[in-house]
Formats: structure tokens, C-alpha cells, sequence
């Protein structure tokens, strides 16, 4: 079955491609890159003004009920996912049960090798059932392909993740680390300074982050265990990631897609979608982030979705959920925050979310090579549109973007071959 | 609508007309004699929903709401539907049902009382969320400010103690701020956290240079419920902000000392000065039933 994407701009980052060209795909893999092909019995795809680019890759990504859930439900939530421009995504441990041990592994994956449309890789945890107490089945969950580790929160003893990174430098895996200081933050829901001063909340301090980080680099350091700082969202995490890269390669820091979006001031209200952890940060932080970005401090976007029911969310502040669901915006809120307000190009924007998460999971995907999988994104970088709840695939609308303004729309997405085009599905 | 929106839950941008509205209000009432205004209210349910213990606030509104006519419900979460597992959304939504025409709300979290407003369509006043706001005890302070001072153009009114929990206190800056007047936050550092400095109040951790120029001192009673012990010294903390009279009596010509009750005598004030010739505690709370009394005839019968 031969494919031919005709007439986009293709972008591909990891070979510094950004040109007019026609995709030659057949059977599932991208086979050839030219000016112009012509193959009568290929079935043509029309991307004449649009952007094609390898499929996107999230790096931190919620399903928690994956095992139990409905094929209806797993279609809709990869329809969002499509929505966003992903064509692969590693999902978090912190399922029902917890990803610790290969059995559950194998359930996963049998699932969505089924149901799922997207591809869908593993994040093993680090310590048993996320407790941070005991070590999981880390060899095992690396003998059966999991991607990398984290448990998804903060591990607040050192000893006992200092001993995770000793034990882990066999499998050259990277810890994916949520950094945060558990006694700074206790009982705190937002960050420290104008939002917890107006709202009467005990707040966050950013320090609690970077004295984390600075923590966990170090004990990577010792080890020589790769390292992904999964959100490095404020000024002060920002300059320790920028630093310690000069003195340890294996370091790649992160963001999810809110933190270059909103500051705290969307919490106002006691607004329980704009309840996330790290929480959001001051503007002076939002505007750090995106310098981050565009010096390559941080490396690599992700979406950071979190699905929650209405009843998880729609309590009062102190009660709900933390998390918001995003995965279906993320395109366009890279294209409306960082593309058009001329932070990153598109390329360089893309990198973040292709080549660089591909390199961080050691998968061989996010570019467009010769014999990879046909994992392919197609979008219009300039198309206005306004976020409406109705209209959002994922069964979860716990989002603080809807009524949002935004640009860039994805049209169609190839994975593995198969054309989907996310109005039709 | 003479307030923004149905409700009354937080000082946070308040414009000063509709403060000096409200005090214009206080004045009407008390300048009359009960018979010219005791049916203003009457007809009206008024259900006073207290989730957290409270005498000084509840009596305060109830006379309020008595002398305006209202009838008056008293809902306690303890003997509720609450402790039958009914959500608190279902539980405000039942009592507007029943015909609750406004609902006063005092609830242990932060952002309670906007929660139930956006729940259901008739007024909430908020008398206490959590350590978020406590916006009538502010109005109340102000107006007693106002009486005596006529205006807050430059003015600066100290407000000393435990700041960190005090729900009054951020009320109390929000609308000091609006009004044109300057706030200085007195007490140790670890109860005086510096991001109320983003709020537009000045830090000084000694009392006695703070009260060099003001026109008032308001205490913010230690609250010892709400927080861990080792947050302050107490015998410094006494020591340095305690209003006894050696502290006071170098500013008797024009201090009004203030304080939001209970009063632990002794403690963070002396009998000497809660009784002396700057101390306005008691009016303030007679203040606070008229105030409770303008906002519920505001709310309920607008501008008339």
C-alpha cells in the first residue's frame, strides 16, 4: 500500500529538512523524500500549504484506567491525542495498578495493541506501587522494553533514590523526576507569592523545585544515570538545569505545555482547572520558561495530561483533583505561545516534541528517515480557532482553555502507515 | 446593582464608591431610630449556614437580620444533611430551593463561599472561608476608621500580629488599598510573609517605629489553631506586640487601637489599653451589626 504526502512543507528537524517536498510511505515506512513523486497507484495525500512534520512524542502523559477501560474510551482519548499532533505517547506509571512489575507491563500493552490508534509506550516506576518505600521490579520492567522510570511525584527520601540510580545504572534507561521538596510543599496547592497572598492558600515556594533538582542531578551525576527534569518551571530551576549542563551531558529538562501558557493568576477564582502540580508560576517564571525553551535550556514539551472526571474537579478548590487534561491543544498552544509570539520557529518548536523526546527514550522515531515508521503529522500552522468544550475528543474536559483563541490545526496524522484524518474519526 | 455581581464573598478589586456606598448606608441606619427600618427585610429567608464554630460573627448577623424583619434559619453543619454524605453543592442547592433568599456563609476552606455562590443564583455573603476572607469584620473595621477620620487619603493604619492566618486582614488591606490608605504588616518574619508586599502593604517588624505616624492599630490575634508552634517565640512575640500602655501612651492623641475579638486579656493586649481612651473595640462591634445590616438591605433591596 504505497502513500504519497504531495506538495506540504516538510519540516523534519533531525535532518535539518525544512522544504517543499512530496512523502513517498509503503507499508508503514517512510521509503522516500523528493521534490516530486509520482506513483499513479499511490493514493495521494493533498498537503499543499500545510506543515508535515514527523508525528509528535509525549514524554508525560496520564491514563490511569487503561487496563479497565473501554474501547470507545481508549478510541476517544487517542483521537485527542491525534488532535494534538501525537503519534506516539509514554504513559505515566501511575495507572490502576501501578506500572511496577512486568505483568501489568504486558496488560497494557496487550490493550492497546487492540484498542489503541496511537502508539503507546511504557514509563516503569521506581519504587513499588509508587509508595516510594521499596524498589519496583526494575529489571524486569527493563527486560520487557519500558521506556525509562519516574513515579510520576516527587521521591522524598534520598537515600532510597539514591539507591534507585545506583541500582538502575545497568539499564542506561533515564529517571524521568518530578522535583519537588514534600515538607516545603505540604498542604500548599499553589505557588508561593500574588496567588497564595490573594487567595489565602498556603503557597508553594520555587525553591521547593530547584533545591530538588539541584538533588536529583546530583545523585544522576554520582550514579551516571541519565536524567529528564520533567518540569522545570520557574526562573530559579530554569539557571540549575543551565549550570549543571555544562557539567553533565545526561541531563535534559522539560515542560508541560500550561507553564509557557498560564501564570497564577489563573487560579484566581479559586479556578480548579488551573489546579496543577508544580503549580502555575508568576509571569517573570513564564517568560523564564520561555527563554528556556528557545536557548535549549529545556528540551522537550510535553503535554502533561491529566484526565479527570467533572466530579474529580468541580469541588471546591482545596478538595479537587490536581491536573488538567490538554493532550488535543498541545499543537496549537506551542503554535499560539511560542511559534507566533516569535519565541521558537516552527522547526525548532518541532524539535521539542519529535527528535528530542525520541532521543531522551532512545526510540527510533520522531524524524522522517528513510526505513523508519511512517509516524507523520500534518497541520496548518495559521488557522484560527476557539476551544469548545462540545468539541473536544478526549472523554475528559477538565481544561482551563476552553473559549481560548488558538492557532494551528491538525489535519491529518499517519501512524505506522494508517491515514487518520481527526475530523473524520 | 449597586455590588458587582449577587454576592459578597471577597474585597479583591473592590472599587472604593461601592465601599463608601456601603458606609453611607451604616450611616442611615444608624442615624435611625429601629421603627423607621424594621420591616425592610421582612418576608425575606435568611439562612445563616455556619461549617465552622462561631458566636460573636453569627449573633452579629442575626440581630442584624432580626431587626431588619427577615426570618431568620439556622443551619449548623453538625446536625445537616452533611454528615449524611449530601454534597454541599446539593445541600446550598436544597435550601434555595426551599426558599432561602440569601444564604451567609462561614466554611473552614479557603474559596467555600465562592463555591457555593456559583452553585446556586440567590445572594451568599461570606463570613469567613477559610483563611481566605473575612470581608464583613473588614467592613466593620473600616467604617469605625471612617467615622472617626472621615476619609483613608494617606492615611496609614497598622495591623499587627499574626498576619500569615488572618482572613480579616487581607479583607482589610484589599479594600484599605482601594480606599487610598497605606497598610504597614507588623510581627515576625515568619508570620509576615513577604509576598504581601505584591499586595501593596508595607513590612516593618518593629511595632513601635510602625506606629510613629499611623492613625490606627488593629491586632491580628495569634491563631493558634490554625498553625505549627514553631513558627514564633512566644514570650519575644509578647514582648514586641503586645499593645500595653507604655506602647500606646506615646501615641494617645490620635491612635485608635482596634482588635477583632476573642481578646486574651494579657496576651496581646492589656485591660489597661482595651479599656482606655483609644480603644474603639466595642464600637467596632456595634459597627459590625450595622454593617451586617446595610450590606443584607443592599444586597436584598438593592439601592431603595
Amino acid at each position: 500500500m504505497k502513500i504519497i504526502i504531495k506538495g506540504g512543507r516538510v519540516i523534519d528537524p533531525a535532518n535539518k529538512i525544512d522544504e517543499n517536498l512530496d512523502i513517498l510511505i509503503e507499508n508503514g515506512k517512510i521509503l522516500e523524500l523528493s521534490k516530486y513523486i509520482n506513483i499513479a497507484e499511490a493514493k495521494h495525500i493533498d498537503a499543499s500549504k500545510k506543515i508535515v512534520s514527523p508525528g509528535f512524542i509525549d514524554t508525560d502523559y496520564n491514563f490511569y484506567n487503561l487496563e479497565n477501560a473501554s474501547i470507545q474510551i481508549i478510541k476517544n482519548e487517542s483521537k485527542a491525542a491525534l488532535a494534538g499532533g501525537f503519534t506516539s505517547v509514554a504513559i505515566m506509571p501511575d495507572t490502576t495498578p501501578v506500572v511496577d512489575n512486568k505483568k501489568t507491563v504486558m496488560k497494557i500493552l496487550e490493550k492497546a495493541e487492540k484498542d489503541s490508534l496511537i502508539n503507546l509506550f511504557i514509563i516503569g516506576s521506581i519504587t513499588k506501587d509508587l509508595l516510594g518505600q521499596e524498589l519496583s521490579f526494575m529489571e524486569e520492567l527493563s527486560n520487557v522494553g519500558v521506556l525509562a522510570f519516574s513515579d510520576n511525584k516527587p521521591i522524598e527520601n534520598t537515600e532510597i533514590l539514591r539507591v534507585a540510580f545506583h541500582y538502575a545504572k545497568r539499564f542506561e534507561k533515564a529517571f524521568l523526576v518530578n522535583c519537588e521538596d514534600t515538607f516545603l510543599i505540604e498542604d500548599s496547592l499553589v505557588n508561593e507569592g500574588y496567588i497564595s497572598a490573594v487567595l489565602g492558600l498556603k503557597g508553594r515556594p520555587k525553591i521547593a523545585e530547584t533545591i530538588m533538582i539541584y538533588r536529583d542531578i546530583l545523585l544522576a551525576i554520582e550514579s551516571d544515570v541519565p536524567i529528564h527534569i520533567l518540569n522545570a518551571t520557574c526562573n530559579y530551576s530554569i539557571e540549575a538545569v543551565r549550570h549543571l549542563k555544562t557539567k553533565y551531558k545526561k541531563l535534559t529538562a522539560g515542560i508541560n505545555q500550561d507553564y509557557f501558557t498560564l501564570s497564577e493568576e489563573a487560579c484566581l477564582n479559586f479556578n480548579t482547572n488551573a489546579k496543577i502540580q508544580p503549580p502555575l508560576r508568576s509571569k517573570d517564571d513564564v517568560m523564564a520558561v520561555k527563554e528556556g525553551l528557545k536557548n535549549n535550556t529545556i528540551d522537550v514539551i510535553s503535554s502533561g495530561h491529566r484526565p479527570k472526571t467533572f466530579e474529580e474537579k468541580n469541588k471546591m478548590f482545596i478538595e479537587s483533583e490536581f491536573g488538567n487534561s490538554g493532550i488535543e491543544l498541545t499543537l496549537a498552544l506551542v503554535i499560539t505561545e511560542l511559534v507566533k509570539t516569535g519565541y521558537l520557529d516552527i522547526s525548532h518548536a518541532i524539535s521539542k516534541l519529535t527528535i528530542n523526546p525520541a532521543n531522551l527514550l532512545k526510540i527510533n522515531k520522531g524524524t522522517l528517515n528513510i526505513g523508519t515508521d511512517a509516524d507523520i503529522v500534518i497541520f496548518d500552522i495559521n488557522e484560527k480557532w476557539f476551544v469548545k468544550e462540545s468539541k473536544l475528543f478526549s472523554n475528559y474536559k477538565n481544561t482551563p482553555y476552553i473559549k481560548k483563541k488558538l492557532y494551528g490545526i491538525v489535519e491529518k496524522v499517519i501512524v505506522g502507515g494508517e491515514v487518520f484524518d481527526v475530523e473524520k474519526i | 446593582m449597586l455590588l458587582k455581581n449577587k454576592d459578597f464573598i471577597s474585597l479583591y478589586e473592590v472599587n472604593a464608591e461601592v465601599l463608601l456606598s456601603i458606609f453611607e448606608r451604616i450611616i442611615f441606619f444608624k442615624k435611625r431610630e429601629t421603627s423607621e427600618y424594621k420591616g425592610r427585610l421582612s418576608g425575606k429567608n435568611i439562612v445563616n449556614a455556619f461549617f465552622e464554630p462561631s458566636t460573636r460573627t453569627r449573633f452579629s448577623f442575626e440581630i442584624a437580620e432580626k431587626m431588619l424583619g427577615a426570618n431568620v434559619i439556622n443551619f449548623s453543619s453538625k446536625i445537616s444533611s452533611i454528615s449524611k454524605g449530601e454534597s454541599l453543592s446539593d445541600t446550598v442547592k436544597t435550601l434555595e430551593a426551599i426558599g432561602a433568599n440569601l444564604i451567609v456563609v462561614r466554611h473552614p476552606a479557603p474559596g467555600a463561599a465562592k463555591y457555593i455562590a456559583d452553585e446556586i443564583d440567590i445572594p451568599v455573603v461570606n463570613a469567613g472561608d477559610g483563611g481566605h476572607e473575612h470581608p464583613t469584620q473588614a467592613l466593620l473595621d473600616l467604617f469605625t476608621i471612617y467615622e472617626c477620620k472621615g476619609t483613608f487619603k494617606d492615611q496609614k493604619i497598622v495591623i499587627a500580629g499574626d498576619i500569615l492566618h488572618s482572613r480579616s486582614t487581607r479583607s482589610t488591606l484589599f479594600a484599605i488599598r482601594s480606599l487610598g490608605g497605606e497598610v504597614v504588616l507588623c510581627g515576625p518574619p515568619t508570620l509576615v510573609p513577604d509576598y504581601y508586599k505584591l499586595l501593596g502593604a508595607e513590612i516593618c517588624y518593629d511595632l513601635d517605629e510602625a506606629l510613629k505616624s499611623a492613625i490606627a492599630v488593629r491586632t491580628a490575634r495569634i491563631q493558634k489553631e490554625r498553625f505549627k508552634e514553631f513558627y514564633i517565640q512566644p514570650d519575644e512575640y509578647f514582648k514586641n506586640y503586645r499593645l500595653d500602655n507604655k506602647r500606646i501612651s506615646k501615641h494617645k492623641d490620635k491612635l485608635m487601637v482596634m482588635h477583632g475579638a476573642p481578646m486574651r486579656r494579657g496576651e496581646e493586649i492589656t485591660s489597661e489599653v482595651a479599656d482606655g481612651p483609644n480603644s474603639v473595640i466595642f464600637p467596632q462591634m456595634t459597627n459590625g451589626m450595622f454593617a451586617r445590616m446595610a450590606l443584607l438591605d443592599l444586597l436584598l433591596r438593592g439601592e431603595d
